[in-house]
């Protein structure tokens, strides 16, 4: 039964001629002398035959157009996620719009920081001494003196100002000093001076 | 058969595919024609089901469509295509073994319509035949998925050993033994049937 076994497995080898032709003729003479081997021979190449001989079937009659609405679709697909065709001045109109933009809001932005640093450099000079203009913060002076001075504008000092009352100032001081000449240790306590729009006028320090 | 027929049925598959890299739409729907029930028996064999089969046969033209410029003339075309329908074919068994729906296509055809060749006029034969292939059919599914490709191509696509080596990536040695073993599971399984067909 064991050589049975053996020849049994060949059985398709042996239909397919891919056996050698020593293995080819001792199969062949078994074959006919065991009628177990030969029924099994017989259902194999039964089985070769019928496998080959399944009916072929065909696609639906309609497997071309709906292959071709498909690919129509892909190409349609793949055209709508190109970019669109630049051509000429096309491609300037969306770099302006974004150069705009960024613009826009790089202003803005920086609007945002001036606006939130103001506060927080409160000082009673903002300019610096070479500056032509001394400014007076406005909030800084109310809380110095809130009873004495209200509603005060920031406003500018022109450089030429400062300076005619700087020399004002030091006509006045040098006509003190000739009128009292043994008073001199009061001559720097002179309370500052108010103009008409109630600015508080420092004699700043200017440079030249 | 026409001029332009017999033409383009001498042209062959690797020239056919090179002048649909070169743009011409007509060489890609000479290709189909030529596969087009190639490999839908090979799929519907393989999954049985009509539907899911021409499913897959569609797609695999679409890939072929989408990536026509990866084949490289380095390996047949069929062994290229059908190397294709047969992933697609298996990522299709996968999907359905998740999804667990028994196809009413299963127990036979759709009601879509497919053509079988009229080979038979007698009508019991016809019968006994279709008996047969239900049976066949039914046998070749039982079968487990490494031992039903290899049988299919090589049994019913009648695909040469060196070629099915090539498309599922094994060495010629084992597609032997595989097909071997997959004929033999086939008869203990057909077997009944094959004596009374007698």
């Amino acid at each position: 039964m064991k050589i049975c076994d053996r020849i049994v497995k060949e059985a398709f080898n042996y239909w397919d001629g891919m056996l050698t032709g020593q293995e080819q003729e001792e199969i062949s003479t078994h074959i006919r002398t065991c009628p177990h081997c030969e029924k099994r021979f017989a259902q194999a190449r039964q089985i070769r035959q019928a496998l080959r001989n399944l009916p072929k079937l065909k696609t639906s009659p309609h497997f071309h157009l709906l292959l071709h609405a498909r690919m129509r679709r892909e190409v349609n697909r793949k055209r709508a996620l190109l970019p669109l065709p630049i051509t000429g001045w096309a491609w300037q109109v969306p770099a302006y719009a974004a150069a705009a933009i960024i613009l826009i809001a790089g202003g803005i932005f920086i609007d945002q920081v001036i606006n939130q640093r103001a506060p927080d450099s409160r000082s009673i000079y903002t300019n610096s001494t070479a500056a032509e203009t001394v400014v007076i913060p406005v909030q800084q002076t109310e809380q110095a003196a809130p009873s004495r001075i209200k509603n005060y504008v920031m406003q500018p000092i022109p450089m030429e100002r400062l300076l005619s009352m700087n020399r004002r100032h030091a006509a006045g001081q040098q006509q003190q000093l000739e009128r009292r000449p043994a008073d001199t240790s009061r001559a720097g306590l002179q309370r500052p001076q108010e103009n008409l729009s109630g600015v508080r006028q420092v004699s700043a320090p200017v440079q030249f | 058969m026409t001029g332009q027929e017999t033409k383009s049925s001498q042209i062959s598959d690797e020239e056919l595919i090179k002048r649909f890299q070169d743009g011409d739409l007509y060489a890609f729907d000479l290709i189909v024609s030529r596969y087009k029930d190639q490999l839908f028996n090979f799929t519907y064999r393989f999954l049985g089901s009509a539907q899911e089969a021409e499913d897959v046969v569609q797609e695999t033209f679409l890939r072929i469509f989408r990536n026509r410029f990866a084949y490289r003339q380095i390996a047949k075309f069929s062994t290229w295509i059908y190397t294709i329908a047969g992933n697609l074919a298996k990522t299709e068994l996968r999907k359905r073994k998740r999804r667990k729906i028994v196809y009413i296509s299963d127990l036979g055809f759709d009601d879509k319509e497919y053509e079988i060749e009229d080979v038979k006029a007698n009508t019991e034969r016809e019968v006994e035949s279709s008996l047969a292939e239900k049976h066949i059919q039914k046998a070749i599914e039982e079968l487990p998925e490494r031992f039903r490709k290899v049988i299919l191509l090589v049994d019913v696509q009648e695909l040469p050993y060196e070629e099915v080596s090539k498309i599922l990536h094994l060495p010629l040695g084992t597609v032997k033994s595989r097909i071997n073993r997959a004929r033999l599971k086939l008869q203990a399984k057909l077997g009944d049937l094959m004596d009374r067909q007698k």
